[in-house]
C-alpha cells in the first residue's frame, strides 16, 4: 500500500501548487443538473476546508431515539451492550430519527436504539407553506432548490439533515452530527422506506445536504425509491458499518462532496449500484490538497454484491477504493463519462488497489417467460419479462436493472483518465476482467472540438492478479503482493478498445482549447500475472498492450470493437431488451451471461 | 441521393413548418461490421442535402430487404456508446420520446440536421436466412446498405 495520505498526516511537496490549483477549481466549479435523476446544480466544497470526520467521543452531547419495542429487542443483549442500551432507553425522548435531527445542534450524537424506523411523520401531507413544493415533486419535477429542500425537507426525504441556513453552501447548523445505531449489529437499527406506496413515497431515506462532518454508523437502510443514503455538497462525511439494500437505484450515493469515507459497509440488491461515489472531488488532479490528501473520497472494506453494478460513479474523480469486494453483481465496478450534468468531467485520478473483483455474472437480462412459482432474485430465466411489470407488482428484492451493462465484467472504465488499477484480484468474471473504452466528450455535453478525445488516457493497470481465486475472500487476509490461489478464469482478462486520448488540461485548469500535452504517458499494463505465474489474456493480445508508462500518441479506437458498443444505446427494458449487435467482445451479447470459461 | 418527405408528423418535422421536401444521402460510405453471431452493425453518417432543417427520430428508421420487407433492427443517431441520465427501472417508463430535446439528441434518439449538416447513424440487425438487408429507409428516403461486411473481430484464443 503506497502512503498517499489516507489519514492526512503527510503534507506533500506540491502543497502550494495544489492549494492554488484547488482554489482555482473551486471557484470555477460548474453547476449541474442531473445524476440519473434530476438534481439542482451543485458545486464542489472547498477542498482546503473540511476534514475526514472522526467518530464522536462517548461523552459527546447526545439524544436518544427508540421505538416502542426497543425494550424487547435489547432483551437478549448481554454484558456491557445490554447495560448501555438499558441506560440509554431511560433517556429516550424521540420515536423518530428526524425529530432528533430537528433538535440537534452542531456536534450532537443521535443514538438510535434497536427498532424499525419508518419515519411515518415524514410521510404526512405537506406542512403549511410546502403545498406547492410537494405538488411539484408529485408532478414529477423533482428539482428543488437548496432552500426548497431545507424548507420542505420531507418532500423527497424520510430523514433530512440540512446544514446550511443561509444558502452560502457552508455548513453552519447541524454540522458534525453523528447518527449511530446502538444495536449489536447494523441490522438491529433499520430505516425502512416504502418505495412503492404511491403518493407517500420518498426518494431518499437519509439526505445529508451540506451537512459537513456527518457520521452515519451501525445501521441498515432499505427500500428507498432512489437513494438509501445520499450525501450532497457535503464536506466531510463518514459512512461506516452500514448495510444498504434494495434501493430501486442506489444503496449509497455521494455527489459533489469531499472528505468522505465509505467503510466497513455492505450493499446489495440495488437496481443501479450498491456504492455510487459520483462527481468526486475534482480539484486535486492527483496532487495533494492543503491537508495532504490526494484522494477526497475513500472507500474501503466494503462488500458490494448482487446489485446491477457493485459500484458506479460518473465523474469519479479523486477517489480511492481499497480492500473492497465487488462480486456477484451484473458488473462489478463501472466508472464513466457517459452522461451530462456531472461536475468534474472528465473524471480523473481514481485509484483502485487491493480489491477483489469476482463472479460478476448476475443474470439480469435473461430471456424467456416468467416461470411459474415465486420469482426470486436467483431465478435464472424471465428477468426481462419480470422487469416489464409495473414497479408496484415486482418483489422489492428482485433487482431490475436501471441501465444496460456488459454482464460478466469485473471492471469497466468508460471514459477515465490517469486512473490506477493495481494489485487487485480479478477472477471468475465470465466476460471480461477489465474493460477500458473511450467516450467522446459530446456525450457528456462538451462540444469543444478540440476536446472530443480527451478521455481514456494514461490509465495504468499494473500488478494485478487474474484468473486466480485467492484462498481467502477476505481482503484483509489476502496477500496482494503475491498472486496465489486456485485457477478461476475470466473470459478475457484485459479488454481495450485501443483508443489513446489526448492529454488535455481540464477546463478548470485551462478553459481554452485543448492542445495535447506530451507527458510521456499512455494507457499501460505492467506486471499483471495470470494463474500460477502464467500470462494473462487480453484483447488486443498481451504483446500489443502497451507496457508502462505507455505510448503517448493519441489514436482512435478500433472500429471493429467500438462499432459493437453503439447498438447497446438502444436497450430499453420495455421495448428492446436485446438490441442486436450490442456485443463485447464482438460475438458476445451484453445481455447473455457468457458461458463459464474452462481451465 | 434520395428525397425525404418531412413535416409529416412522427418527429419528421422540418424546421420551417409545413410539408417540405429534402434530400438525404450518406456522407461517405458507411461501414458494415459483422460478428460471429450474425449481428451486423452499420456505422455511417447521413447528410441533409436540402436547404431546410431536418428532424429525424429513431422510429422513422427502417431496414428493409430486397423485396422491401422490413427487418428487425435497431437504430440510433450516434457513433459511440452513450446512456440516458434517466434510469429505466422506475415508476414511470423511461422512454426517450418523453425526454427533453437535449437528452433525446444526446442519446441519439433525435437528430436535427441543418442544411448540409451530417449526423451519425448506426443501424444493427441479425442477418437472417436469405434475407439480406439492402436499404435503410428514413421516412421517405432510401439509402443503400453496403453488401460487403467487415469482420468485427473475435475474442482472442485462450
Amino acid at each position: 500500500m503506497r502512503g498517499l495520505s489516507v489519514r492526512g498526516f503527510t503534507i506533500g511537496r506540491m502543497r502550494a501548487l495544489a492549494v492554488g490549483v484547488a482554489l482555482g477549481a473551486f471557484a470555477l466549479a460548474v453547476p449541474c443538473a442531473a445524476l440519473g435523476h434530476s438534481e439542482r446544480g451543485t458545486q464542489f466544497p472547498d477542498p482546503n476546508q473540511g476534514a475526514f470526520p472522526a467518530f464522536h467521543a462517548s461523552d459527546a452531547p447526545s439524544i436518544v431515539v427508540c421505538r416502542k419495542d426497543t425494550n424487547q429487542r435489547i432483551a437478549d443483549y448481554e454484558g456491557a451492550l445490554r447495560q448501555r442500551n438499558q441506560r440509554l432507553l431511560r433517556r429516550c425522548r424521540f420515536a423518530n430519527i428526524q425529530r432528533a435531527v430537528d433538535v440537534a445542534t452542531n456536534g450532537t450524537t443521535i443514538l438510535v436504539m434497536p427498532g424499525v424506523y419508518k419515519e411515518l411523520p415524514s410521510l404526512g401531507p405537506p406542512p403549511a407553506g410546502c403545498e406547492a413544493t410537494y405538488a411539484q415533486v408529485q408532478s414529477g419535477n423533482i428539482v428543488l432548490s437548496y432552500e426548497q429542500e431545507r424548507q420542505c425537507p420531507h418532500a423527497k426525504n424520510l430523514i433530512a439533515v440540512m446544514g446550511d441556513t443561509n444558502d452560502n453552501r457552508i455548513c453552519d447548523s447541524k454540522c458534525n452530527i453523528q447518527i449511530e445505531g446502538t444495536g449489536a449489529s447494523p441490522e438491529d437499527v433499520l430505516v425502512q422506506g416504502n418505495r412503492f406506496s404511491g403518493p407517500t413515497q420518498r426518494l431518499n431515506l437519509l439526505r445529508a445536504d451540506r451537512a459537513d462532518g456527518i457520521v452515519v454508523t451501525n445501521m441498515k437502510f432499505e427500500y428507498s425509491d432512489f437513494n438509501n443514503v445520499y450525501f450532497l455538497e457535503t464536506n466531510g462525511f463518514r459512512f461506516s458499518k452500514v448495510i444498504t439494500a434494495y434501493s430501486r437505484e442506489y444503496g449509497i450515493l455521494s455527489f459533489t462532496s469531499d472528505h468522505g469515507i465509505y467503510e466497513n459497509c455492505e450493499a446489495y440488491g440495488n437496481g443501479d449500484s450498491g456504492l455510487y461515489p459520483g462527481s468526486g472531488p475534482n480539484a486535486r488532479h492527483g496532487q495533494p490538497d492543503a491537508h495532504g490528501h490526494v484522494y477526497g473520497i475513500l472507500v474501503h472494506d466494503c462488500d458490494s454484491h448482487d446489485n446491477t453494478m457493485g459500484w458506479s460513479s460518473t465523474s469519479g474523480n479523486g477517489t480511492w477504493a481499497y480492500r473492497n469486494k465487488f462480486h456477484n453483481n451484473g458488473a462489478g465496478f463501472v466508472t464513466d463519462a457517459l452522461v451530462s450534468g456531472h461536475p468534474g468531467m472528465p473524471p480523473d485520478h481514481m485509484k483502485l488497489s487491493e480489491n477483489l473483483f469476482y463472479s460478476n455474472n448476475k443474470n439480469l437480462f435473461s430471456d424467456g417467460p416468467i416461470p411459474p412459482g415465486t420469482y426470486t432474485d436467483d431465478t435464472q430465466t424471465g428477468r426481462d419479462e419480470y422487469c416489464k411489470q409495473p414497479v408496484s407488482q415486482r418483489d422489492l428484492r428482485v433487482v431490475c436493472p436501471s441501465f444496460m451493462i456488459p454482464v460478466g465484467s469485473g471492471l469497466l472504465l468508460a471514459g477515465a483518465n490517469s486512473d490506477i488499477v493495481e494489485n487487485n484480484y480479478f477472477f471468475d468474471n465470465w466476460r471480461l476482467g477489465t474493460m477500458l473504452i473511450y467516450v467522446p466528450a459530446a456525450v457528456r455535453g462538451e462540444n469543444d472540438p478540440s476536446r472530443q478525445s480527451d478521455v481514456s488516457n494514461n490509465n495504468r493497470q499494473q500488478g494485478n492478479c487474474v484468473d486466480t481465486r485467492p484462498v481467502s475472500l477476505d481482503p484483509n487476509q489476502v496477500d496482494f503482493a503475491a498472486c496465489e490461489g486456485t485457477h478461476d478464469r475470466n473470459g478475457v482478462d484485459f479488454y481495450w478498445d485501443e483508443q489513446e486520448g489526448t492529454d488535455c488540461p481540464e477546463v478548470d485548469q485551462d478553459p481554452g482549447a485543448c492542445s495535447d500535452a506530451s507527458d510521456g504517458l499512455g494507457n499501460c499494463w505492467a506486471g499483471n500475472q495470470g494463474f500460477d505465474g502464467g500470462i494473462y489474456t487480453s484483447d488486443p493480445p498481451p504483446l500489443v498492450l502497451p507496457a508502462c508508462p505507455g505510448i503517448d500518441v493519441p489514436r482512435p479506437p478500433n472500429g471493429s470493437k467500438s462499432a459493437f458498443l453503439v447498438p447497446c444505446v438502444a436497450w430499453d427494458p420495455q421495448t428492446n431488451t436485446d438490441p442486436p449487435g450490442c456485443e463485447t467482445p464482438p460475438g458476445t451479447s451484453w445481455f447473455t451471461v457468457p458461458p463459464e470459461p474452462q481451465p | 441521393m434520395l428525397v425525404v418527405g418531412c413535416g409529416c408528423g412522427g418527429g419528421g418535422n422540418s424546421g420551417g413548418g409545413g410539408p417540405a421536401k429534402a434530400r438525404l444521402a450518406w456522407d461517405g460510405t458507411p461501414v458494415v461490421r459483422a460478428s460471429s453471431t450474425g449481428a451486423r452493425v452499420l456505422v455511417g453518417k447521413v447528410r441533409n442535402e436540402s436547404s431546410r432543417e431536418l428532424r429525424l427520430e429513431v422510429p422513422q428508421v427502417a431496414l428493409v430487404d430486397r423485396q422491401g420487407r422490413r427487418l428487425k433492427s435497431t437504430a440510433v443517431f450516434a457513433a459511440s456508446f452513450v446512456r440516458s441520465i434517466y434510469p429505466h427501472n422506475g415508476v414511470q417508463p423511461a422512454q426517450p420520446q418523453g425526454y427533453p430535446e437535449t437528452e433525446r439528441r444526446r442519446v441519439g434518439f433525435l437528430a436535427v440536421l441543418g442544411a448540409s449538416k451530417t449526423a451519425p447513424l448506426t443501424v444493427s440487425w441479425l442477418e437472417g436466412r436469405g434475407r439480406a438487408a439492402t436499404r435503410v429507409v428514413l421516412g421517405g428516403a432510401s439509402l443503400p446498405v453496403p453488401q460487403a461486411a467487415v469482420s468485427g473481430g473475435a475474442a482472442p484464443p485462450r
